[in-house]
């Protein structure tokens, strides 16, 4: 018995030194190495920045604003700094970053998912996790400490968090970032398919929690921020009078129903890119956006 | 509770602990066995522990019965009560909103309208293994292959053994169950086979299967899109996807039960080296194959009488076999599939023709063997369409598209999941190199380079594996 434990702990020591060695690597590609794959890779990678308009959310800014719409004829710089997957709590750290990297911007607007209300809420950041090669970064560690529920091993841990959150953050984008591949200088993408199903819905939960909410609006008083939250459309959703009630009592203008027609979906909770423009339109309307 | 979880993670160190230092009696040790088999299954739904618990009870009773009673008529009428019972609960369980199902359609094709009545059944995890497991128990204790077990602990465990529970090797009681008699004392040499299978396994499943998973789903619920070469890539995806996933359990099976003690019998060995169907199902899921073998084909008659005998055993063999895997038309005729590929070498007598691994005596094999091989490779890929696809209409469709796809070199970006599948084509031939380089051993942890070729797959599994994005076993569900 003596002799396998020998064997194991023998193992043990070289799997640990493997996963340092690993994370020392990866680590250091995604922040040494220039090129832009994501927006977060953006914001560690500029400061000082002046914005007239920074939208800030899920794939439904990343998808729903149209950035370009808005500067076209105009002399309006905005930028769409919505990340697929992301939730408010990533949301909350994305706006820390660029306040402390010094990106000016007249207004931030956030947009809200209905899921960032949920009561019980796990403290996660699978959603984007683009932030984990930055762990080091004291406003990131701060920022985790207070919201990861895996805080320790997601920083601590070597090589954890690149195994936790392989999909976005794993070899794969790895390999993409060492090749060079960059990606297009737009923020926005604009999804092409239609929502082929007209029985499609989104069913609202009817009970929400607006702690952080209120947290992201203390920071922004502290910072002098000009916030506005919004929320975007959904496809056919119900059950949605105890949300519009919360968001009215909590200052978010909501769009949930603002569009109708199936053909300007993608799936339930994304538009594509024609109800994307539709969607800008509005906020260009209701919120002034244009000189 | 999943092999390559952060629970199994804790499970398996602690009852290893407690099993050599804490409980060293047999008795105690086969107590432990049993009570952390009931942990791992119930961290699913305790409920199942109830139905687990039944089995044992029902077929250790039959088993004591069956030792008193000297009477031909009263041991058949208790084996017939044991095969009623393990039948039935797989049959109520599995079968049942199948039968239904099936029988309202039947009537409303001849215009008779039936309400659904399908009822909400959970299936539970593993019950194809375990009530397999449990019968070949009642069978052999009424043929008097083995002697009954007077020791409930015991023959609970065996029926629980947590590490082959929910998906196999499906053990023979002949095998299993006396190694559960036996004092067992600590075995270096077999714990490190177990330590080396468990991170070959893993390897299969977390880098292979896995993998392979992201991009045979993204395929086949989007097959409409597809080019011919993507769809050919994702049933050849599948075809790794589910040989990494199942072998992979298997291997961690086995090498999980030696850290205890225990030998299993073998599941895989190197079935895509075959050289035809016969030999691709001597060496694809032999527990299974070996038990339709011994407890159905053989009782059938076997390859015995007339050549129209024989075929009709083949082909109830491989319907049934294809049954067993899921309440779904697909299956049986993916089993009907592989009884029509067995056909010809039935026919000219040549399904016992190939027994060894192929290039036995040489580094690569001939170009006949090799032909031979991706032949076999083929076939199987083909039938795996069905087992792969969610309705006949669905396989039949897809291999439609596959031969009437205008762009057949193109290969796909998958724009569901946002890339193209560039890492599996080197993480494929990586498994198929080590596979046949070591194609006579049991892993590739053995021989000259075995510690490189460890190093070499513990960094593939930690910067290729998913671990967070990983599927269930496949075999579960069956």
């Amino acid at each position: 018995m003596k002799r396998f434990f020998k064997y194991i702990i023998w193992r043990i020591a070289v799997l640990i030194l493997v996963l340092i060695l690993l994370d020392i690597l990866f680590t250091s590609i995604y922040s040494k190495k220039k090129g832009i794959r994501n927006k977060i890779e953006y914001v560690f990678q500029n400061s000082k920045k002046n914005y007239d308009y920074i939208f800030l959310g899920s794939s439904r800014v990343e998808y729903h604003i149209d950035t370009e719409l808005i500067d076209a004829d105009n002399n309006t710089r905005s930028l769409n700094m919505g990340v697929s997957g992301q939730d408010l709590t990533e949301t909350f750290l994305l706006l820390k970053l660029l306040i402390y990297k010094s990106f000016k911007a007249k207004k931030y607007f956030i947009q809200l998912d209905e899921s960032d209300f949920s009561l019980v809420k796990e403290k996660s950041f699978i959603g984007a996790s683009y932030f984990m090669p930055y762990v080091d970064n004291n406003e990131v560690k701060n920022h985790l400490e207070k919201y990861d529920d895996d805080f320790i091993l997601d920083t601590k841990a070597p090589f954890y968090r690149y195994m936790n959150y392989g999909y976005k953050i794993g070899y794969r984008e790895l390999l993409l970032k060492l090749n060079n591949k960059n990606r297009r200088v737009s923020f926005y993408i604009g999804l092409k398919p239609v929502l082929k199903d007209n029985n499609a819905s989104y069913l609202f939960k009817e009970k929400y929690n607006n702690d952080l909410l209120n947290e992201i609006k203390s920071f922004a008083k502290e910072e002098n921020v000009a916030l506005v939250f919004f929320t975007s459309p959904y496809y056919n959703p119900q059950k949605t009078v105890k949300f519009k009630k919360f968001a009215k009592q909590n200052n978010i203008n909501q769009y949930i129903d603002s569009i109708k027609k199936v053909e300007y979906f993608k799936d339930s909770d994304h538009l594509n890119y024609l109800g994307a423009r539709i969607f800008t339109e509005m906020l260009i309307r209701d919120f002034n956006l244009k000189y | 509770m999943l092999f390559n979880s952060f629970d199994f993670l804790v499970f398996l160190p602690t009852v290893f602990v407690l099993y050599w230092f804490v409980f060293k009696k047999r008795q105690n040790q086969n107590i432990l066995v049993l009570i952390a088999s009931y942990v791992f299954y119930g961290w699913w739904d305790w409920r199942f522990l109830i139905l687990i618990f039944i089995s044992t009870i029902v077929d250790y009773s039959i088993g004591v019965l069956l030792d008193k009673q000297k009477k031909n008529n009263r041991r058949k009428y208790l084996l017939w009560v044991s095969l009623s019972f393990n039948l039935g609960l797989l049959g109520f369980f599995k079968y049942f909103n199948f039968f239904i199902d099936n029988w309202i359609e039947a009537w409303s094709s001849i215009g008779v309208v039936m309400h659904e009545s399908s009822l909400n059944i959970i299936l539970p995890v593993g019950i194809s293994f375990y009530t397999f497991q449990t019968l070949s128990y009642s069978i052999d204790v009424y043929k008097n292959k083995l002697k009954p077990t007077k020791n409930i602990v015991a023959f609970a465990s065996f029926v629980s053994f947590f590490p082959q529970l929910v998906a196999g090797p499906i053990e023979r009681a002949t095998n299993l169950l006396p190694q559960f008699y036996k004092k067992r004392t600590f075995n270096y040499d077999l714990a490190i086979s177990g330590v080396k299978l468990i991170l070959w396994g893993l390897f299969k499943k977390v880098v292979i299967a896995d993998n392979c998973a992201i991009y045979v789903n993204e395929i086949f619920d989007n097959y409409q899109g597809q080019s011919s070469l993507t769809l050919i890539l994702g049933a050849v995806y599948f075809a790794f996807q589910i040989y990494g996933d199942f072998s992979g359990y298997s291997d961690i099976a086995i090498g999980t039960s030696r850290l205890f003690g225990f030998n299993l019998m073998r599941n895989f060995n190197y079935p895509y080296f075959s050289r035809d169907i016969a030999e691709f199902w001597r060496r694809w899921h032999i527990s299974l194959s070996t038990w339709f073998r011994d407890y159905v084909y053989i009782p059938l008659g076997g390859s015995r009488g007339s050549k129209w005998m024989q075929i009709r055993n083949v082909f109830v063999i491989f319907l049934v076999s294809g049954f067993w895997h899921g309440a779904n038309w697909t299956f049986v005729i993916w089993g009907g599939l592989n009884a029509l590929f067995f056909l010809p070498l039935l026919l000219t007598n040549k399904n016992r023709k190939h027994i060894n691994i192929s290039a036995q005596n040489s580094l690569l094999p001939s170009f006949k063997e090799f032909l031979q091989m991706v032949l076999t490779f083929c076939l199987t890929t083909f039938a795996w369409i069905f087992f792969r696809a969610n309705s006949v209409n669905d396989a039949i469709a897809y291999i439609l598209k596959l031969f009437s796809s205008q762009n057949l070199f193109h290969i796909d970006y998958l724009s569901g999941i946002e890339r193209y599948s560039f890492e599996i084509a080197f993480l494929i031939p990586i498994l198929c190199f080590f596979e046949w380089i070591y194609r006579k051993r049991e892993t590739p942890f053995e021989g000259r380079y075995k510690n490189v070729n460890e190093a070499v797959i513990l960094i593939l599994l930690l910067i290729f594996g998913q671990f967070t994005n990983h599927s269930s076993f496949i075999y579960f569900q069956f």
